[in-house]
């Protein structure tokens, strides 16, 4: 009966729906690689697809009274509780499976790139299907209470715009800085609440008497949720550094190594030898390596937007030449363009002429005075370099 | 023993009365129930497929009283209903449809298809069972709609206006149907197409203002029946008799 139920009511094309937007939320207009595990069970998580779930279960479950099937229904042996349920179970094998397409391809890549997965990363697509219930089972209370399903979706949807302002799952979005990961606790606490509220929600609108059980303990369970700071514990594994040769990622950007090892590297062996030249590419930003950041890679784990990187190079080079202590942004734009090739201005240009005038090796010892120079803050230093 | 049994039956809507101390058996046979419009002959079939409570009064269907949530869901198990203003889901295939009419009746998962597949055959819709009702035209709905009561095989039947969008052909179908259907079961069938009750009931209750005005065979009507009186066939000579001889008492 589910599979009629789905087949036959609004299932099909939530699921669509609910595929074309969890994957723009996944993968873009451009296809890009979706990150760690954790990143993209986040992504996922983080898709918009509540107002989707709740609109097609009101009007899955407002169709009994649209078809005048009151009196047929209420002559059947079947508990009404089994009818709704059957209802939420079709609009929920909807989403859920919307969503299980898009992670189905994500799995795929993440395996096969060797993304990092950080200890309870599925820990948000739990949440995403347990709250595609909670959305369900709102729209299937709303739906049986509202025999008009237009005015029931526009309520409904407008509720979630009101309700989603600073609570609901934006809460349980990570922090942004730093790496962390699901806490179970916590975690355990928003399923279990999203669990219960389905079951009141359910038996409410079945007019079970369960209900008076069910939904006081929705309502504690919620009350703890609000009363819960931090969903979210520090990852130590995922920030320790995976290295090749002398490039380095962070354990959570492992996937993009190749790809910043294939940038990196010829920076590194441009400046091999000067004295006081990084010698290690890493995701530090002390001036002391390359700084590695964070990359969007495609599917082919080429670096997407800028082919030919040239933005990424300089941001690699960035904390090494850029002067800390004193205005020299010609020298500094100079030295850039010098050490990776990419000229952005005329001024920069100009500055590049100057110093590729020099001989190979001359233009080697500028670049390590430059350096020297940066360090020790030596304005007289580097106003020679000019 | 009868498998319906109303005792002095009270229902209104808010202060309106629309049954006022109905008392009624029905046995093993086809049921007519006849009456003129308002005469509470719908309200009456909803209480009996226990779609609505009585105000007062004792309902007694194949022997439980209904009192007890889970006599009220074995009965609802054992009977079959089809309303007047029958619902159904557009997009829904006639064996989908009445798949889910016996998902609802709850019949046991190993009977299920057979019993589908032979509630669709009963009705003579078996070579389109696949087809969506929203291509069927009214009478094949109607028919789907009978399907879908028969299809627990009810030991006791309710059928609200069953024949209306039925053409000649369908509604001698149909008659046989009932009369397969009564022989060891109760139907009640309520209509306004006399001569469907003469020709495929055993017996015939008629009601008016939610009170019994008669209660027998085709029959005992047609024996009632005043020859001066108005009406183009006997049962229907029978029919206002009677009707005209309860309102001049009342």
């Amino acid at each position: 009966m589910l599979l009629t139920e789905y087949r036959r009511g609004a299932g099909p094309l939530l699921t669509l729906t609910v595929a074309a937007l969890v994957w723009l939320r996944l993968f873009g207009l451009v296809l890009r690689f979706p990150g760690s595990w954790l990143d993209s069970a986040t992504e996922v998580l983080t898709a918009p697809i509540a107002p989707l779930v709740f609109t097609a279960a009101v009007w899955q479950a407002s169709r009994e009274r649209r078809r005048d099937m009151d009196d047929q229904l209420g002559s059947s042996a079947r508990a009404a509780w089994r009818r709704r349920g059957l209802t939420w179970a079709s609009i929920v094998l909807g989403g859920a499976l919307g969503v299980a397409l898009v992670v189905g391809v994500a799995v795929v890549l993440l395996v096969a790139r060797g993304a990092y997965a950080a200890p309870g990363w599925w820990w948000p697509l739990i949440i995403t299907v347990l709250g595609i219930g909670a959305d369900a089972a709102l729209g299937v209370l709303v739906g049986v209470v509202f025999p008009w399903p237009l005015l029931g979706i526009v309520l409904g949807v407008a509720a979630y715009v009101v309700l989603s302002e600073g609570r609901g799952p934006f809460r349980w979005w990570p922090p942004f800085d730093g790496y962390w990961t699901p806490d179970a606790g916590p975690h355990s606490l928003i399923a279990l609440t999203l669990g219960i509220g389905v079951l009141a929600l359910i038996t409410l609108a079945s007019r079970h008497r369960m209900a008076l059980l069910a939904v006081p303990s929705a309502l504690v369970c919620q009350m703890f949720l609000d009363d819960t700071t931090s969903f979210w514990r520090v990852d130590p594994r995922a920030g320790e550094l995976v290295c090749r040769e002398s490039v380095c990622t962070s354990r959570a950007s492992v996937h993009t190594l190749d790809t910043v090892f294939a940038i990196a590297k010829p920076l590194l062996d441009k400046v091999a030898g000067i004295p006081g030249a990084p010698t290690t590419a890493a995701p530090s930003n002390t001036g002391a390596s390359l700084w590695v950041t964070g990359m969007h890679t495609g599917w082919d784990g080429k670096q997407l937007f800028e082919p030919e990187s040239p933005r990424y190079k300089r941001l690699l080079v960035q904390t090494v030449v850029t002067a800390r202590c004193a205005a020299h942004d010609e020298l500094s734009a100079a030295a850039s363009a010098w050490w990776t090739g990419v000229v952005s201005s005329p001024q920069e240009q100009a500055a590049l002429a100057r110093v590729e005038r020099l001989s190979p090796e001359a233009q080697r010892t500028w670049f390590g005075d430059y350096l020297s120079a940066l360090r020790r803050c030596d304005a007289a230093a580097l106003a020679a370099l000019r | 023993m009868p498998q319906v049994k109303t005792h002095k039956l009270v229902f209104g809507y808010r202060r309106r009365q629309v049954i006022k101390g109905l008392t009624l058996s029905f046995g093993t046979g086809v049921h007519g129930l006849l009456g003129p419009n308002g005469a509470g002959k719908t309200t009456l079939m909803r209480m009996l497929a226990t779609v609505n409570r009585p105000d007062s009064g004792t309902l007694t269907v194949l022997g439980d009283p209904l009192s007890s949530e889970a006599g009220l869901r074995s009965v609802r198990r054992r009977i079959g209903y089809l309303p007047q203003a029958f619902g159904f889901y557009p997009r829904f295939t006639v064996r989908e449809f009445v798949e889910y009419f016996a998902w609802l009746k709850e019949v046991p998962r190993g009977r299920l298809s057979d019993a589908v597949d032979r509630a669709i055959e009963r009705v003579g819709l078996g070579e389109r069972a696949d087809d969506r009702l929203k291509t069927l035209s009214g009478g094949m709905l109607r028919r789907v709609g009978i399907a879908q009561a028969i299809v627990n095989d009810p030991e006791v039947l309710l059928l609200d206006e069953p024949t209306a969008g039925l053409d000649p052909e369908q509604r001698m179908d149909f008659r046989v149907l009932l009369r397969d259907i009564g022989r060891d079961n109760c139907v009640i069938t309520s209509t306004h197409l006399i001569e469907d009750v003469a020709a495929a009931c055993t017996a015939v209750t008629l009601i008016d203002s939610g009170q019994s005005v008669f209660q027998g065979t085709p029959a005992q009507l047609i024996a009632a029946g005043d020859p001066d009186c108005d009406g183009d066939t006997p049962v229907e000579r029978g029919y206002t008799s009677v009707l005209r001889a309860f309102r001049a008492a009342s």
